[in-house]
């Protein structure tokens, strides 16, 4: 089963956007500091995606086999119900860039190194999806992650991690014996067609979440993924 | 160079049929594990992995490659299944 590699992915500091999400205004005496740090994170970064496309076997109403791995997860066999290929996945801002960032140990410093590096996680992702989009054309699709919802928890990185092979030496990931991902800023999940949509959030009730990207759908457990 | 004309006509419908996002050999090369498995299965290969699909349809020699993979996951199933 043929693992492939996005790397390099194309990563442009878009700076106007960043001072905004560090709350720096224009004029601020720190802009300069954030800036020089911005350019330097450009240069370390090297995001990059590993994936692979597998086949769905249903398994019993609480478990799927991909590529004859087993995941439990009530909501993952609902909503891989009819689907037949999907693409497991992991990306990451990249080791070059998390070791450029453990130079700072100063609070402020160490706040626009994590904020840099979600950056250069969201662009790989976003490169992911597009691959996946033109290579694959599954139409909508909807992502999960183990650690994301009671129904699917941490542990479940176990099976994910295997299927996908050796992490560390295709993108320098490793999963450390508490289920986190080193570097951190790395996501892992399952990426399917999704026809009807889904979202995590939507069965999430943690409503302060800075990530949220769907509004927390009371009943949409009961009326899609209870069992009858 | 003189072509045939209906060897004119293939290659003119190739050209009109082409556009950015089809798959090279290669890349379907990558793939057509996954189709001959999905097919086997008698399950959708085709809207599960449309470009591949639409390359095979093309291209020859990943079609030849593509039915030996397949008449081989089929005796390999044979072997295997009971009695």
């Amino acid at each position: 089963m043929t693992n492939f590699i996005l790397n390099p992915i194309p990563f442009q500091i878009d700076l106007p956007a960043l001072l905004k999400e560090a709350h720096l205004k224009e004029n601020s005496l720190l802009v300069a500091d954030f800036t020089r740090m911005a350019k330097q994170a450009q240069a370390a970064a090297r995001p990059k995606v590993l994936y692979k496309v597998s086949l769905v076997e249903l398994e019993g109403d609480q478990t799927v086999q991909l590529d004859r791995v087993r995941f439990s997860s009530r909501v993952l066999r609902v909503n891989l119900g009819n689907v037949h290929c999907v693409f497991p996945f992991l990306a990451t801002c990249g080791s070059e860039m998390a070791a450029w960032a453990e130079a700072f140990d100063d609070l402020l410093e160490s706040f626009w190194t994590e904020l840099l590096m979600e950056h250069a996680l969201y662009a790989a992702i976003q490169f992911f999806e597009a691959h996946i989009a033109v290579l694959y054309q599954p139409g909508v699709v909807a992502s999960m992650n183990p650690g994301s919802l009671p129904d699917w928890p941490l542990t479940e990185q176990a099976p994910l991690f295997s299927l996908l092979g050796d992490t560390r030496q295709q993108v320098g990931v490793h999963l450390t014996d508490s289920m986190l991902m080193v570097p951190t800023k790395s996501v892992s999940g399952i990426l399917f067609p999704a026809e009807e949509g889904y979202a995590n959030c939507q069965l999430c009730p943690r409503q302060a979440c800075p990530n949220r990207r769907a509004p927390y759908d009371e009943m949409l457990y009961a009326r899609k993924y209870q069992k009858n | 160079m003189n072509l045939k004309p209906d060897v004119l006509k293939k290659v003119i419908q190739s050209i009109a049929n082409a556009h950015p996002n089809e798959l090279d050999c290669d890349t379907c090369f990558q793939q057509i594990d996954r189709f001959a498995e999905l097919t086997l299965a008698g399950k959708p290969a085709d809207a599960a992995l449309p470009l591949v699909q639409e390359h095979l349809a093309h291209c020859h020699d990943c079609q030849e490659e593509f039915e030996a993979l397949l008449a081989a996951l089929k005796a390999i199933k044979q072997d295997d299944s009971p009695g």
